[in-house]
């Protein structure tokens, strides 16, 4: 790893703008009817073991990427294998978020053709990308500022559409199926941030990781609440049939016929937190393949990367349905193995290996 | 080299894309009506144009032959159908970010209902979830024809007449929103707007009074009249202006009171097992106007004129509920109100509400207060 490094605040703006990401389009945790506000806090709730693994993690091996920690912990075979799961996912997530990003803009310019949306978006995180940690760094408190802003301006300009009555009642679906909607909110966005696991490392105060890491899920998990909140009093029964809750709050905006039509201020924000979210991706695969390979530089692949990740997203799905349904029934289940399971396996090894010292010691010998 | 690859970046980048939208390729429609065809497969549609090149000044508009917008009349098995067919006869096309109004014909909305009308109007990205509903009495499209005063769109004139009806309180007003809201909600009956055209002297003006009622098939049921409507807004809690007419206490004197706020609460009970309704009206009214001496300082007086108002409000709100029994409709969201509060109860009953709401026992309690006399103490004509 070269010599760059973040600071602190760059770091959690990073990881708000990761969070926010493409979860600001599809908002999860909107399907558990008047008690959906809640479900952010259940998630992360749900999510916090991921989050002390990947503290643990980062504090035992500090400064490393998880490539890096693969190798030292599963030894250079196993650990080259579990990276090169992490880095499919990493490249899949990248793939998935793009094509969030793509679906959302082409359903309202439905006659473009769909690749120019992928490419010219892939374009901007590419360049993002190549730039590096630093620049990604820089550029993010600046979006995440401006984005935050803007759609905390929308929530307060939802006011005279806010109907209180909607969150009643407080339990109108099942403990069940409320848990199966939090978990939703635990796997995406959540459990995403697993991604960072490849960028702790650059952080230039390493005493401040963990409550840096902790800081900006708080504020994540606040403004997710605020935000599916305002979702719940104001959009009310037409919430769930709603695919972009967001932008549908967004386009009710009415203040008295003064400020209205502002739907391009939520549009901008979930472009340009969208392109933030792929650039981390794309700039945590480019590291890990670097790494993994004993590059000096990781600059010379993020190009080709990228395109891949254009290739991937303009095949992976036949239609936005495909895309929401694979969200919904598949990506519950595939991305805990890559979030939750692998992760977990590496700091058991690590323990095993920390009571295990005799073995340690012999095999140094 | 580097100025080259800039202009070639810039001329990507700055050109626009695929869906950009010209305003002079575009027919901005501002209203639409749905009419009974003949065949039951067929839709008839009828879209108000805006005509740009005509759109003057009203000073000059007296002038101008040809009228600032144009009825397009078109066909289709689907309501996207008849939007691409209208393509055929316009030169340019249908855009629907700026439509203000649907209106139904009463005939269809009793006979195949609004269902299938609607989902266009929400899944496209062009029109907006604030458009208004209505349904009128006769054609719809002559509803679009009507002569339109002050402003020269007749579909943009309904829809201020609409955005104004709090003036009157007698007249309600519905958009995409709350209609599908109290459609999507657990057993509230959707309504829309009702307009009819007076004619007089050859000139048909519109007149915007009373509520269309719909089951929850999207079919209409039946009609509020004014008072009624009154009396459902109350309950709703969407009357926020308005007046109460009502004789003086005292005298052969019409009294006519300006509600200035109003707030109801519906509070569902379960007293032994017993179902029951409450319904709280707080109210604030100014005397507006009376048509004989009326002492003001007769602090009786005054308490009766107020305890005047409370009986008016309660009376409106009995007219609706037996109007609402007799439809069988749940206009006033009791329903969902007794879901919010109970919600185990309420999966009991709820496949039963239609049999259940009409029996309902309703309490009605009213708060009013009259506050003052406004400008002047004594009437001139003593």
């Amino acid at each position: 790893m070269d010599s760059t490094r973040i600071s602190s605040n760059q770091l959690g703006a990073l990881i708000i703008g990761f969070v926010l990401g493409s979860s600001v389009i599809l908002s999860p945790g909107l399907n558990a009817g008047s008690a959906s506000w809640l479900t952010v806090i259940t998630g992360v709730a749900l999510a916090s073991p991921i989050v002390a693994v990947i503290i643990k993690l980062s504090s035992v091996y500090p400064g490393k990427t998880l490539v890096e920690i693969n190798d030292l912990v599963l030894g250079p075979i196993g650990g080259k294998l579990f990276s090169l799961l992490y880095l499919w996912y990493f490249f899949h997530l990248g793939a998935l978020v793009l094509n969030d990003i793509a679906d959302f803009i082409s359903s309202i310019m439905p006659t473009t053709p769909y690749p120019v949306f992928l490419v010219v978006t892939a374009a901007v995180v590419i360049y993002l990308s190549r730039n590096g940690i630093e620049v990604m760094a820089r550029c993010s408190s600046v979006i995440v500022f401006y984005s935050f802003l803007f759609i905390l301006i929308v929530l307060i300009l939802m006011f005279n559409h806010i109907d209180l009555a909607n969150f009643l009642p407080i339990s109108s679906i099942s403990i069940r199926d409320f848990l199966k909607a939090s978990y939703e909110v635990t796997v995406f966005p959540f459990g995403d941030i697993i991604v960072f696991t490849m960028l702790i490392g650059f952080i230039n105060d390493r005493n401040k990781t963990s409550s840096t890491i902790v800081t900006a899920l708080i504020i994540c998990t606040i403004y997710g609440t605020l935000f599916n909140s305002i979702a719940v009093a104001g959009l009310g029964n037409l919430m769930e049939s709603a695919i972009y809750p967001g932008y549908n709050m967004v386009r009710r905006i009415d203040i008295y016929s003064i400020i209205t039509r502002v739907d391009i201020i939520g549009a901008s924000a979930n472009l340009t937190l969208g392109i933030l979210k792929t650039s981390v991706t794309l700039y945590a695969v480019s590291l890990g393949c670097a790494q993994m390979f004993k590059l000096r530089t990781s600059a010379p692949l993020v190009l080709p990367i990228g395109t891949l990740m254009i290739l991937m997203s303009l095949i992976q799905f036949d239609s936005v349905i495909h895309n929401l349904v694979f969200h919904e029934k598949t990506y519950i289940y595939y991305a805990p193995f890559f979030q939750a399971f692998l992760p977990l396996v590496t700091l058991l090894m690590y323990l095993l290996k920390q009571h295990l010292p005799s073995e340690k010691s012999k095999s140094v010998a | 080299m580097k100025i080259i690859s800039l202009f070639l970046c810039l001329s990507i980048a700055l050109s626009g894309c695929w869906d950009k939208n010209e305003l002079t390729s575009l027919a901005i429609t501002t209203g639409v009506a749905f009419d009974t065809e003949e065949s039951e497969e067929d839709i008839q549609m009828t879209a108000q144009i805006i005509n740009l090149g005509t759109l003057a000044p009203a000073a000059v508009q007296s002038s101008i032959a040809n009228p600032p917008y144009w009825n397009l009349k078109t066909r289709g098995k689907t309501v996207f159908d008849c939007i691409r067919n209208a393509t055929m006869q316009s030169p340019k096309k249908l855009y629907w970010a700026h439509n203000q109004i649907i209106v139904f014909s009463e005939d269809l909305a009793r006979q195949e209902g609004v269902g299938e009308y609607l989902d266009f109007f929400f899944r496209d990205a062009e029109p907006r979830i604030s458009i208004w509903l209505l349904v009128s009495k006769g054609s719809a499209s002559d509803i679009l024809k009507m002569d339109s005063k002050l402003d020269p769109i007749p579909a943009m004139n309904i829809s201020s007449l609409i955005e104004n009806r709090s003036n009157n309180a007698k007249a309600s007003a519905v958009d995409l929103y709350e209609f599908s809201n109290r459609q999507l909600s657990q057993a509230t009956a959707p309504v829309m707007s009702y307009i009819q055209l007076l004619s007089a002297n050859g000139e048909k003006t519109p007149l915007l009074s009373g509520t269309a009622v719909f089951n929850r098939d999207f079919k209409m049921i039946g009609t509020l009249n004014e008072r009624e409507t009154r009396g459902m807004l109350w309950v709703i809690n969407h009357l926020d202006n308005g007046l109460l007419v009502m004789p003086s206490p005292q005298d052969e004197v019409n009294i006519s009171i300006e509600v200035i706020s109003a707030k109801t609460k519906i509070e569902p009970q379960i007293i032994n097992g017993e179902l029951k309704i409450k319904i709280l009206v707080r109210e604030k009214g100014v005397l507006g106007d009376a048509d004989g001496f009326v002492d003001v300082l007769d602090k009786e007086l005054w308490n009766r004129i107020n305890q005047g108002q409370a009986a008016v409000i309660r009376q409106d709100i009995l007219l609706s509920l037996e109007q609402a029994r007799l439809l069988k409709a749940d206009i006033f969201g009791f329903g969902d109100a007794v879901y919010k509060k109970y919600p185990r109860e309420w999966k009991e009953i709820k496949e039963d509400w239609i049999d259940i709401f009409p029996a309902l026992e309703v309490e009605i309690q009213v708060q009013t207060a009259l506050v003052r006399p406004n400008m002047i103490l004594h009437s001139i004509n003593k």
